[in-house]
């Protein structure tokens, strides 16, 4: 079974995307920032990760650097899910090493039909 | 949001959630802002644009369109004040305020029916006036830079002399930080600064914690009390059993056992107790918002100071706390500080100062509230309560000053020469200090006329548990908070007086009414002969209590009666001592109530001593 990390400071979002995902029975873990996401990254073995953009402490951006710069999490599947629509914002978190960026609110069903493929993705390359 | 995906109960649970989190969001957004229109504080702003950022965000998930489309555009507006292209102004403060009033209202229909019944286009509008008109240039924003030199001064690496000579130096070179030219100058190291810089970025971050249901904590502590009883009895049958003998070995275990228990009892019922207290900054904030509103309706200039937001208290004093709270603010505006232009004419600042600070003191917390206003007019006081018949001249001629500053919490009494709509009615004081006396609490003011006037609360740490003296009339045991007792007298011949039939003590050349609980309580009515009088201080008031004797202090858990005993006066609840017998609490502010009826009286008998002393 995968586990999906989600990081959003809102305790809405977080739950709401669990009840999403939980759908195809995925393992939900989450975080409430950046910080403590690299926190549980360091005792939960995570497969693909769903993060906000703006967030105290350490915004998503930041996030994915840091996430990159771990050896274990180098490949590991991001979507940015945030309102902003910048398009700045958007290409620098595609610079971060984001692999998509989808804005709020999203459908569930394509949500799942995205985490889905991504994992698919994943897969076929290991 | 698609339905299919899912289902109704789990979509509800995310409303729920929705709007418990987006309302604590809003509360902390409209103090903010308040905040942040004094002054510019960068962290506030981010705080705040996050925030709105957020519930638009969830609120565009779960389909609440209009209240999405209101965040949207005030995060536009708030994203000019981030990055410095406008300042937040009153007018904007204004436009803002009313934006997250009205988010506030929405939320509060998507709790009641489920949909946004508010209409957002005028301030949807007004908001974008905002946008497209009024791109004012903001300040540099200096305020991060000073904290990173005031943190190297608290961290002792520079010295204040050093970063004023580095601040000056970063006016001529405005595109060097501090740090940097702290360690050009060689004052601190790389590292140093470096480390400092961190601690700056996470000195913010909150404490864990987790949300829990009221009613679990309350069962907890009713736990807590229960356990607390069965230590109370294990001690007795401890201190039993030794007195009549028996196996060393079997005492030994006894006596081991019991002290265990009293231990872990005690540090368990600490913790729960701590469990359910809450930071006083709940009350709090909603001052500033309060004071701003008022200023604007008085037309005066203050500037509000609050301290101590972090003391703890009880949850359900909080609760009881707040109203009490708003009407001394109100007061404080309205009656106490000046218009500007008169505080001008009498030498003083043209902002006033209103000052709220919490602190603990033992057991207790302690609230002030300072003004500098025009302060009590003690005269005008006493003119006042004489006016009305409730004192006579020689009683108010024999008042201390504190005495009767005091007289403001009589019922019935305003010394405000106009009534406006929040204050003057000569109702307030009063309810201020019974509503605090509920809670076990005391209220007291101080004053200096045209000055300052100082309203100082006093309250206990917790409701459920307290100490109490056990006191015996006849074979009757009852329980008298502990706090309010300030002495024992032992009765001998003479010290007893009776005035009006009612029976009075004399004690220091002080006349002290007093209630016989062995009359009030007991059915049998023959008089026995000595005892003790327990001494009750509340407020400026005094009581004696008239008992047989004395047990000793006692640590009790407070037992309400039930609904149908609940409205009997001098008692406030029950609690169940270590052998198991159930004995009364008394409820030493009604006690006193029931004495002012016999007022008349004790007035008559001061007068009368007053003449026989001298």
């Amino acid at each position: 079974m995968k586990t999906i990390l989600v990081v959003d400071d809102s305790p809405t979002i977080r739950k709401l995307l669990g009840y999403i995902l939980k759908k195809k029975s995925y393992i939900i873990a989450e975080a409430e920032d950046g910080l403590d996401a690299m926190e549980k990254l360091g005792h939960v073995q995570v497969d693909l990760v769903i993060v906000d953009l703006n967030m105290p402490n350490m915004d998503g951006i930041e996030f994915v650097k840091n996430l990159r710069d771990n050896y274990y999490y180098m490949d590991t599947p991001v979507i940015m899910l945030t309102t902003t629509k910048d398009e700045k914002l958007k290409k620098d978190a595609f610079d971060a090493g984001v692999n998509m960026f989808l804005n709020k609110p999203v459908q569930p069903n394509f949500l799942l039909y995205k985490v889905e493929s991504l994992l698919g993705e994943e897969e076929d390359h290991g | 949001m698609d339905d299919q995906a899912l289902q109704k109960d789990e979509m509800q649970e995310i409303i729920d959630e929705f709007i418990v989190e987006s309302s604590e969001l809003m509360d902390n957004v409209i103090q903010d802002i308040v905040a942040i229109e004094q002054s510019q504080d960068e962290e506030k702003v981010n705080g705040i644009f996050r925030a709105v950022h957020t519930i638009k965000g969830t609120a565009s998930f779960l389909g609440f369109n209009v209240l999405t489309a209101l965040a949207h555009k005030g995060e536009d507006l708030l994203g000019l004040v981030r990055k410095g292209e406008m300042k937040t102004d009153q007018e904007v403060a204004d436009v803002l305020l009313e934006a997250f009033d009205l988010m506030k209202l929405m939320i509060e229909d998507i709790r009641t029916g489920g949909v946004e019944n508010h209409d957002a286009s005028s301030v949807i509008e007004k908001l974008a006036g905002f946008l497209v008109s009024k791109k004012k240039n903001a300040e540099p924003p200096q305020e991060e830079k000073k904290k990173i030199g005031e943190m190297l001064i608290e961290e002792k690496i520079i010295t204040k002399g050093e970063l004023e000579d580095v601040l000056k130096k970063q006016e001529t070179e405005t595109d060097k930080m501090v740090g940097e030219i702290v360690v050009e100058e060689k004052l601190a190291t790389e590292g140093q600064v470096k480390n400092t810089l961190i601690k700056q970025k996470t000195a913010g971050k909150e404490e864990q914690s987790i949300r829990i249901d009221v009613k679990k904590l309350d069962e907890l502590m009713n736990l807590v009390g229960e356990l607390v009883l069965g230590k109370n009895r294990l001690i007795l049958v401890n201190s039993l059993a030794k007195k009549e003998g028996g196996g060393e070995s079997v005492l030994d275990n006894l006596a081991d056992v019991t002290s265990y228990v009293e231990g872990i009892t005690n540090e368990l019922q600490l913790s729960v107790m701590r469990a359910r207290l809450v930071p006083i900054g709940k009350v709090f904030s909603k001052i500033p918002r309060m004071v701003r509103d008022l200023c604007g309706e008085f037309k005066k200039d203050i500037e509000l100071k609050v301290e101590g937001e972090e003391t703890e208290l009880d949850r359900s004093l909080i609760e009881a706390l707040t109203d009490p709270m708003i009407h001394i603010v109100r007061n404080s505006v309205d009656h106490g500080v000046e218009v500007p232009a008169e505080r001008e004419k009498k030498g003083k600042n043209r902002k006033g100062l209103l000052s709220i600070k919490a602190y603990n003191e033992g057991n207790h917390v302690i609230i002030d509230i300072f003004d500098d206003g025009k302060g009590i007019n003690l005269q005008a006081v006493k003119d006042k309560v004489k006016e009305k018949g409730l004192m006579s001249e020689a009683e108010l001629a024999s008042l201390s000053t504190k005495e009767a500053m005091n007289l403001v919490f009589i019922p019935g009494l305003s010394t405000a020469q106009k009534v406006s709509s929040v204050s003057g009615r000569g109702v307030g004081m009063d309810v201020v200090k019974t509503n605090i006396e509920k809670m076990n609490g005391q209220a007291y003011i101080d004053s200096e006329e045209g000055q300052w006037t100082k309203l100082t609360i006093k309250l206990p740490l917790t409701l459920a548990i307290m100490r109490a003296l056990i006191v015996k009339s006849e074979d009757e045991l009852f329980a008298i908070p502990l706090n309010m007792v300030t002495e024992l007298v032992k009765l001998k011949e003479g010290l007893l007086k009776t005035v009006d039939k009612n029976e009075v003590l004399v004690l220091r050349n002080t006349v002290i009414p007093l209630m016989d609980l062995q009359k009030t309580f007991s059915r049998k009515t023959e008089e026995k002969q000595g005892g003790y009088v327990v001494i009750c201080n509340i407020g400026e008031k005094v009581v004696g209590i008239k008992v047989h004797s004395v047990v000793g202090q006692e640590e009790v858990v407070i037992k309400p009666l039930g609904e149908f005993l609940k409205n009997i006066k001098g008692i406030s609840g029950a609690t169940i001592r270590g052998d198991g017998k159930v004995i009364l609490i008394l409820d030493i502010p009604s006690v006193i109530l029931h004495h002012n009826n016999q007022k008349k009286a004790y007035s008559h008998l001061r007068a009368v001593s007053a003449s026989a002393m001298n």
